[in-house]
């Protein structure tokens, strides 16, 4: 399968981008936007905050988005528990009239990991609520088949802690959650620089979500279309099957009809020669 | 009644219309939970706030 044939399917809509972007912390508008026209994502996330109430005057971020061309993927960051996701997840399909949500249940604010048993309770009560329902995990296989159990439309665990810029540090759980996964696994979080990105993609997982990589990389637009390209390196590397890791070297060239020096112990000429 | 987790003070006459104008809110661009029901902005029913009721008004922000 080539790449360019080779759809992303989620809950039933195809994407041809396996790179999401989330749309925080850019500098302003007009760079976000030029970030994600770079980067080909089809797939944005955006969050939900309280109105101001002493200074309810803001610039809307959904009027910047052209929403047809963009699946919007509200998140519930933020939330500490189940319940306030919930209710921060019913009133992002109000806001948006998108029943996507990417699900995030994190108490921790030091290394802002998720909450597994509180995302689990609240992903099995929004897909009952027919919301399509996109977690993001810690890398443990065992919770991503529960929840695809539940109904999620992905599990998107984390390469390493939001924000961090570390890289693939939890790449063989993923490995784990990749194997045998039978939802998209999304790879979320701590991507720092395209090979990053790509490494996931090669190792199977079905797409990466990224925000911060490119929001403070010095040139976000550029940072952008590096990340598209790793991406759809990653995956046609993936699809074209990597070769086998060996312990010791395997030369590249023949073997037989190396030239050598010549052999003190072989005469010049040939006995009784001229 | 609570407004986005601050106290505000009731009167018997406030609706989540009344409410909304008063806060300055644009309904279009925010979607409301009157305790456990939720709207969008422009879908808002004109309905009466009892004392205890609890509002959240939210919009949507940039994020990852």
């Amino acid at each position: 399968m080539s790449p360019g044939t080779d759809a992303l399917i989620i809950a039933g809509k195809t994407f041809h981008s396996r790179l999401m972007l989330g749309t925080g912390k850019f500098r302003d508008y007009g760079l976000m936007k030029a970030a994600i026209e770079a980067s080909g994502a089809q797939i944005i996330t955006v969050s939900i905050r309280r109105v101001e109430l002493n200074a309810p005057g803001h610039e809307g971020l959904l009027d910047e988005l052209d929403l047809g061309r963009y699946q919007l993927l509200p998140n519930t960051a933020g939330c500490r528990t189940a319940a306030e996701a919930l209710r921060v997840a019913r009133l992002a399909r109000a806001l948006t009239g998108v029943d996507w949500i990417k699900l995030e249940v994190i108490p921790d604010a030091r290394y802002l990991l998720p909450d597994s048993l509180e995302t689990l309770r609240a992903a099995e009560q929004l897909v009952g609520e027919g919301f399509t329902v996109l977690p993001y995990v810690q890398p443990d296989a065992l919770l991503a088949r529960g929840l695809e159990a539940v109904g999620c439309a992905t599990v998107m665990p984390l390469a390493s802690p939001i924000g961090s810029g570390r890289g693939l540090l939890a790449r063989a759980l993923i490995e784990t959650v990749i194997d045998g996964a039978s939802v998209p696994v999304v790879v979320d979080a701590g991507l720092g620089v395209p090979s990053d990105a790509a490494q996931a993609l090669e190792i199977g997982a079905d797409a990466v979500l990224v925000n911060t990589a490119l929001a403070e990389a010095d040139d976000p637009v550029g940072m952008a279309a590096a990340f598209g390209l790793a991406v759809r390196a990653g995956r046609a590397g993936y699809l074209a099957g990597r070769m086998a890791v060996r312990t010791y070297a395997s030369p590249s060239s023949p073997v037989a009809g190396v030239v050598r020096l010549p052999d003190p112990e072989v005469p010049v000429s040939a006995p009784g020669g001229g | 009644m609570q407004v986005n987790g601050t106290s505000f003070p009731h009167r018997p006459d406030l609706t989540l219309h009344t409410l909304l104008k008063e806060l300055g809110v644009q309904p279009e661009r925010v979607a409301v939970a009157h305790n456990e029901a939720f709207y969008p902005g422009a879908q808002v029913p004109d309905v009466p706030i009892e004392a205890g009721d609890v509002i959240e008004v939210v919009r949507v922000m940039a994020g990852g």
